[in-house]
């Protein structure tokens, strides 16, 4: 294992995991990781525009850094990027958690221009009440809340999400509607809670 | 979130189910499943949590991180392509908004920067560049301009017009006036129909899509864009996952958009019925907790329109529910069609309480006012609460009073007041009153029938008389006889107030009087006439004025001054702007912060006056000198280079010279018709198509140079500045002026014709104007008719000006026409209360007629000629008018004749013949029998009880004055009912009987103030004190009188010496002699030659004789009263002075003269009069007469009757008087000493309890020493 080429390693560790090999996943994620981690704070240092940050870009970057796509299967692919999802979520509420802790209002600078009832940017879109509520989500209904991180957090599409789960598109789709409807209650259930 | 995982799959399986139906249909279905509690529960609440999660989780998760941290988003300044970003200006769902710099253009722009990369999709990227060419090529003042769309390394920004202000979200925190809601609701939907126009649709119009710069202007934003470039190049480079092609913002969805369909124009159309009824100050209609159940409610409920506070207009709540009608179908089709429906709801709503007058469209922003406001927003709310004023706003032309008095209006339309508009005209032609006409007619067009009548009441007869349309809506009232002088105006003032009463119950009144420095004198003298009923009333009139102006009339300056210095009004004087308000004036009409030096220079050349600067910057706007193509300030903006011409008018006619020919042509002939004008009346003059006209004021209307007028059939335009309307009429000659004021006379005449005289004031200021272009002949008869339509409205200055002016163009002053005007003018100088001139023009007239050998106007300027005379007391021109006037009609008809009579019968009675006046009257009866006509049977009927009265015959002046009461009531006469009252009262008080009288006086005098019957006012206030003496109230009595003395002073009546009478009566009778010689003498000097002959000299002589003895009768030698003749009829002056004489020759114990007079004192008696109005009893005297002739039995005949008399009245005084009388006359014969003393007892006692101290010690000196 060089660190000089993840590519050659990562590609064959991730050979090795489709072909079985529980072991190689092991390996391979802090690779990943590392990659993943490193490309993340580049972005969110502000070299580029927020607002075209994106989670698939993101991990498509680190596939593309990664994984010698010659020697791989595009189905791969899916299963490479269902990894990263859940390390990205780790990546970035750990983000969240470290920053929350600093002075509050740090990144508080934008005004709202959206002044319409009700807001179309909820307050619920926190990544670390996200996180929690994913985490209940997951106790209840395993599949929903891995698809919700796999879109959310890995930025996957309805089709890449399938392969990930071998189920049909449809079911993702219904997966996503339900567990993002049950993920708004919960949070707002918990919020209320919070405040009484 | 209840639910746990043994309900888990039962809760997927109905929530899956659920989201299958339609979104109005969810919720019913959920409730229909046969499922646990628990279940139905969890699930109606996912279903609710669903539609909410639209925009969850959408975003990817590192992009919320990024923002959240704040991290990623640049800040400030940075460069994007061609463009250096300056700051931030905000943050949404839809991407960040920056300031920049175009660096290629050199304009600021808004660069709104897109999240996500740039599909792959090379369609998508065409379609969605095809979207954003027709986006860009939407070039319409309310729609925020596209100029780009744009990419840069993967990221795709819009490039757009940056404007300052705010979005109508945060406007809409604050409540909007709704003449302010409708502007903007209009101009959105002008943006709109523009846009649906070239096939554009919005798709997502919501509040925080349409901005208001800082001038108030709408700006939509994203037009038919935003959502398209977030769908093409959202995150997935696919629609959201579930959103279907449901862009938009879930509340200001249209019902079809939430079903999923394609939205079309429709959409936009219930967006923006939401917006308006958000904009009319009522919630979101479909508001609900989450933004499920709101969507549900969009979909399936009505929308809720209700409002504690005040009900919508109705054409606004019919158009609202056209609006957010569910089905598309039911919607109005098109936007164009919903701005017709829109305006005709803004035009509709300034109803009572329902908003003021629409604004004007190019009207000013009110800046730098706010001590000004915070005054007149003090004097509403005090109107509110029932205590109202008058303040006048002053100020030189173009400082901003009709602006602030808008301002106002707009509040006390909020506030629920009805708030109405009048203009005074400048240069006459307009009805007098015109002003008020204005506001009452805009008024009652929006009372219902029966509220207007109701509002109306009694006053309809006067109301109509001011007003032609209470005529055409309630009939013609019964006609009004003649009042006497001022009289008509009270009338039709009191009327006036009467109403505002009337109305101050139903709602509070704010009245704008606009240019009162034109208003006529009538219009000034109403206003002070409300002024001074105004703390009474729920009213604010705010009147606008010039300050300073050269030609201000005098009757204005007159007025204003009194207003002011009888604090009936509240004075705010308008100030020019300083250069901050200068500035934000600027920034406010050009939505942008102007250059320092712009600034400076206009405010320098324009010293601050908002007029002037607004029309400068119009005029350097016109010549293209302020902006860029872009419409940013140009940046090359030389001001070495720009002339700011030096007068407001040179900008003005700078301005004039670069609108068409023809527009020019129109207009010009519109400034000389007024300051407003109907296009009819245009099209008729100016020979042209009613297109044309209709371009010429488009062309001016887009100018900002003339303003749409309230909502009539006919379209009708004013100025937006009487200084416009100058500048028009200067730009032509004089001869050209005078041609097509001609033109437009003949116009109205033909456009008006069969009724044209109504229009009589325009048409003949028109051919005044008009001067030598003009028909003389025609001009003298519109003239006339302006005159008498006038004078018949109580504006006798007005008619006064018509007159003066008709007989200014006669050259031949003897003719039949010149006596008519002479005698016209002499009636309304007669009720202006100007006696000389009017006698003068009176005898003119006269004069013209009888060289003319016209007996029947004669005759007919005879009448009001001698009333004249008579309510001057002039008793000798009196009788020599009648007299001559007979002598001129010895062979004339009869009715004519017996018209004369009449009169001269009165003139007879007032010069002291009562037996040549019962003659005369004797006369004309016979010679009005021959004829019927009921005016002359009026008059005769009246006269007939004036010489009666005169004469005292009181029973035939009692059947008279019932006669006439009948025949007054007829004619609806309210004067002549008043002056019947007034010798009812007289009769009650000859009968000795105060009780009643005073009871009388009380109903009377309410008809009497009501036609402002001065002569009878003072007179029952008088007699007021006169009953309080009687009663031996000698405080009251005081009060009364002086009261009275005063009040006939100020009203001038030659009667007053009666005051001082009666003054000297209460001070003899309170012990105090001198003073009351001293009011006696005063009496004496004051009285005038009439029916009274010389009462005050009677009175006198018997106070001195009581006094003074020997002075007594040296007076009485000198100047010896005129008495009674036997067997003919008198007088009752001669009457009164036999009491004062024999009473004056007891005390002086001159009892043989008393006696000479015992047979008169007989004749007295059997008149039937009990007493004058001083209360002292007749009998009483006559039985001091019999006692002085030794008529002992008639004497206790008499002072038997007299004391029964005063003790049934009761009258006291009178009863203690004849004890005295009686005592002492019997102390003098010598055989019935203990009667004598019986009586004095008697008298002593009475005189004691009445405290009248001078009497109780005569009778005790009487009764100690027997003298």
């Amino acid at each position: 294992m060089s660190e000089t080429n993840p590519i050659v390693d990562v590609t064959g560790l991730l050979v090795e995991w489709k072909n079985g090999d529980r072991a190689a996943l092991d390996r391979m994620m802090p690779l990943v990781h590392r990659e993943l981690h490193r490309l993340a704070h580049r972005c969110l240092r502000g070299e580029r525009h927020a607002d075209v940050l994106q989670t698939t870009a993101l991990i498509n970057e680190a596939y593309l850094r990664l994984v010698d796509i010659t020697r791989v299967d595009w189905r791969d692919r899916a299963h490479f990027l269902a990894v990263c999802a859940t390390m990205m979520r780790r990546i970035l509420v750990e983000l969240a958690r470290s920053r929350r802790s600093l002075k509050r209002g740090a990144g508080a600078v934008a005004l709202p221009i959206d002044e319409e009832f009700p807001a179309r940017a909820a307050p619920v879109e926190d990544l670390i009440t996200i996180d929690n509520a994913l985490e209940a989500l997951a106790e209840l209904d395993p599949r929903k809340a891995r698809v919700i991180e796999l879109r959310f957090f890995g930025g996957l599409s309805v089709e890449e999400s399938a392969i990930c789960l071998s189920v049909s598109p449809d079911t993702v789709m219904r997966d996503w509607r339900l567990g993002r409807a049950w993920l708004l209650a919960h949070i707002s259930t918990e919020v209320h809670a919070d405040r009484s | 979130m209840p639910t746990g995982p043994e309900h888990w799959l039962a809760v997927e399986r109905l929530f899956l189910a659920a989201i299958d139906r339609p979104v109005g249909q969810r919720a019913a279905f959920v409730d229909s499943a046969t499922v646990s509690p628990e279940v139905r529960r969890a699930v109606q609440e996912l279903i609710a949590r669903d539609a909410d999660a639209a925009a969850f989780l959408e975003r990817p998760a590192a992009a919320l991180a990024a923002e959240q941290l704040g991290l990623g988003t640049p800040v400030p300044p940075f460069h994007l392509g061609g463009y250096e970003v300056i700051d931030r200006l905000g943050v949404g769902g839809m991407g960040c908004v920056y300031r920049a710099r175009d660096l290629r253009l050199h304009r600021q722009v808004a660069l709104k920067l897109l999240p996500g990369h740039l599909a792959a999709d090379t369609a998508a990227r065409e379609r969605l560049h095809h979207e954003a060419l027709a986006a860009a090529a939407l070039d319409h003042p309310f729609i925020c301009k596209v100029y780009d769309v744009a990419e840069h390394e993967g990221e795709a920004f819009i490039v757009m017009e940056m404007i300052e202000g705010q979005t109508l979200a945060s406007r809409l925190r604050h409540p909007v006036e709704r003449s302010e809601a409708f502007r903007i609701a209009g101009e959105v939907a002008e943006a709109l129909e523009a846009a649906h126009a070239r096939g554009i649709v919005h798709r997502d119009l919501t509040p925080s899509n349409v901005m208001l710069t800082a001038g108030g202007r709408v700006k939509v934003l994203d037009f038919g864009l935003a959502k398209r470039l977030e769908h093409v190049w959202g995150n997935t480079g696919a629609p959201p996952p579930g959103s279907q092609d449901r862009y938009g913002t879930p509340a200001y969805m249209a019902p079809e958009q939430i079903a999923g369909e394609h939205p079309d124009a429709r959409a936009d159309i219930f967006a923006f019925g939401i917006i308006l009824c958000e904009l009319a100050g009522r919630r979101h209609p479909f508001r609900r907790a989450t933004v499920a159940q709101t969507l549900a409610a969009i979909a399936g409920d009505p929308p809720d329109l209700a409002d504690d506070r005040a009900p919508l207009p109705v054409l606004l709540c019919q158009l609202l529910d056209r609006l957010l009608a569910k089905c598309a179908d039911d919607r109005p089709q098109t936007m164009a069609e919903v701005r017709q429906a829109l305006q005709h709801a803004a035009a509709a709503a300034p109803g009572p309480g329902h908003g003021p007058p629409a604004a004007a469209p190019g009207q000013l922003p009110l800046v730098e006012r706010d001590p000004e406001m915070r005054m007149l927003m003090r004097q509403l709310t005090s109107a509110l609460a029932g205590s109202g004023s008058v303040v006048l706003i002053g100020g030189e032309p173009g400082i901003g009073k009709t602006r602030l008095a808008q301002a106002l209006l707009e509040q006390a339309a909020a506030l629920d007041a009805v708030a109405l508009v009048g203009h005074c005209r400048e240069a006459g032609g307009s009805v007098p009153y015109a002003a008020f006409v204005d506001v009452l007619e805009r008024l009652f067009e929006r009372l219902g029938e029966s509220t207007a009548r109701a509002v109306l009441g009694e006053s309809l007869p006067e109301i109509a008389r001011l007003m032609p349309t209470a005529t055409r809506r309630f009939g013609e009232p019964a006609p009004v006889t003649e009042f006497p002088l001022h009289q008509e105006r009270r009338l039709l003032f009191n009327a006036f107030l009467d109403v505002l009463r009337r109305l101050g119950r139903l709602a509070p009144q704010v009245f704008v009087v606009e240019d009162i420095q034109w208003a006529d004198e009538p219009t000034l003298l109403l206003l002070q006439h409300v002024a001074e009923a105004a703390p009474g009333l729920p009213l604010l009139v705010i009147g606008t004025h010039r300050d300073g102006d050269i030609d201000l009339s005098r009757a204005f300056v007159r007025t204003l001054d009194r207003i002011v210095r009888e604090r009936l009004a509240r004075r705010l004087t308008l100030h020019r702007l300083t250069m901050p308000a200068v500035e934000s004036l600027l920034t406010s009409m050009s939505g942008r912060r102007p250059p320092d030096r712009l600034t400076r220079t206009i405010y320098q050349h324009t010293e601050g006056n908002p007029f002037f600067v607004a029309e400068v910057f119009q005029h350097l706007h016109e010549e293209g000198r302020l902006f860029a193509a872009d419409g940013t300030w140009r940046t090359n903006l030389e001001l070495s280079d720009i002339r700011i011409p030096d007068g407001v008018r040179v900008v003005l006619r700078h301005r004039l010279d670069r609108l068409r020919p023809s527009t020019i042509r129109v207009l010009t002939v519109a400034s000389l018709i007024g300051q407003s004008f109907g296009t009819n009346l245009l099209e008729h003059v100016c020979g042209v198509t009613g297109d044309a006209v209709a371009d010429a004021i488009e062309q001016a209307e887009a100018a900002r140079l003339v303003e749409a007028e309230g909502a009539s059939r006919e379209p009708r335009y004013r100025f937006l500045h009487a200084l416009v309307r100058r500048a028009l009429s200067d730009r032509i000659s004089l001869p050209r002026r005078q041609h097509i004021h001609a033109r437009l006379a003949a116009a109205i005449e033909q456009l008006h014709a069969g009724r044209v005289d109504k229009q009589a004031p325009v048409i003949a200021h028109h051919l005044l104007a008009a001067g030598a272009a003009a028909d003389q002949a025609s001009t003298l008869v519109y003239l006339t008719l302006a005159a008498e339509q006038a004078r018949r409205a109580a504006a006798f200055e007005e008619a006064l000006g018509y007159f003066d002016a008709a007989l200014a163009l006669i050259d031949d002053d003897d003719s039949p026409v010149a006596a008519g005007l002479h005698e016209g003018r002499a009636d309304v100088l007669r009720s202006l209360g100007r006696f000389a001139p009017a006698v003068a023009a009176y005898d003119r007239a006269i004069e013209l007629y009888d060289a003319a050998g016209d007996q029947a106007r004669l005759a007919a300027a005879t009448y009001p000629l001698t009333l004249i005379h008579a309510w001057n007391a002039d008793a000798r021109r009196h009788l020599s008018v009648t007299t001559r006037a007979l002598d001129r009609l010895s062979d004339a008809a009869p009715e004519l004749r017996a018209r004369v009579l009449f009169l001269h019968a009165l003139a007879l009675s007032a010069s002291g013949d009562a037996e040549g006046a019962l003659a005369a009257i004797a006369e004309a009866r016979g010679l009005a029998s021959r004829v019927h006509d009921p005016v002359l049977e009026l008059t005769g009927a009246v006269q007939e009880v004036h010489v009666s009265y005169h004469a005292m015959q009181i029973p035939q002046a009692r059947a008279a004055s019932e006669r006439a009461m009948r025949l007054c009531r007829q004619a609806r006469d309210v004067w002549g009912c008043v002056d019947m009252d007034w010798h009812q009262v007289m009769a009650t008080i000859y009968a000795a009987r105060p009780l009643q009288a005073r009871k009388m006086i009380d109903q009377a005098r309410v008809q009497a103030e009501q036609v402002g019957h001065h002569n009878v006012l003072w007179f029952y206030r008088l007699l007021e004190g006169v009953l309080a003496l009687a009663a031996g109230d000698f405080k009251g009595a005081e009060e009364h009188a002086c009261a009275a003395l005063t009040l006939g002073d100020l009203y001038g009546i030659p009667w007053n010496f009666s005051s001082e009478l009666t003054l000297g009566q209460i001070a003899l009778y309170s012990g105090r002699d001198d003073d009351a010689i001293q009011h006696l003498r005063r009496a004496v000097a004051l009285e005038p030659d009439s029916y009274w002959t010389g009462v005050s000299r009677a009175a006198l002589f018997a106070a001195l004789a009581q006094a003074r003895q020997t002075e007594a009768m040296t007076a009485l030698q000198e100047c010896p009263p005129q008495l009674p003749v036997a067997n003919r009829a008198n007088v009752f002056g001669r009457w009164v002075n036999l009491t004062y004489v024999i009473e004056g020759l007891a005390w002086a114990d001159r009892l043989d003269d008393a006696a000479a007079l015992h047979a008169q004192a007989e004749s007295l008696i059997a008149t039937g009069v009990q007493c004058f109005r001083d209360m002292r009893l007749y009998r009483t005297s006559a039985a001091i007469a019999a006692a002085c002739a030794g008529d002992w039995r008639r004497s206790d005949e008499h002072f038997d009757a007299a004391i029964a008399l005063a003790q049934a009245a009761p009258l006291p005084i009178a009863e203690a008087q004849a004890h005295f009388w009686r005592g002492r006359l019997l102390l003098r014969h010598g055989d019935r000493t203990d009667d004598a003393h019986g009586w004095l007892r008697g008298a002593l006692r009475r005189f004691d309890d009445l405290r009248m101290s001078g009497y109780a010690a005569a009778a005790a000196r009487l009764l100690a020493h027997g003298r």
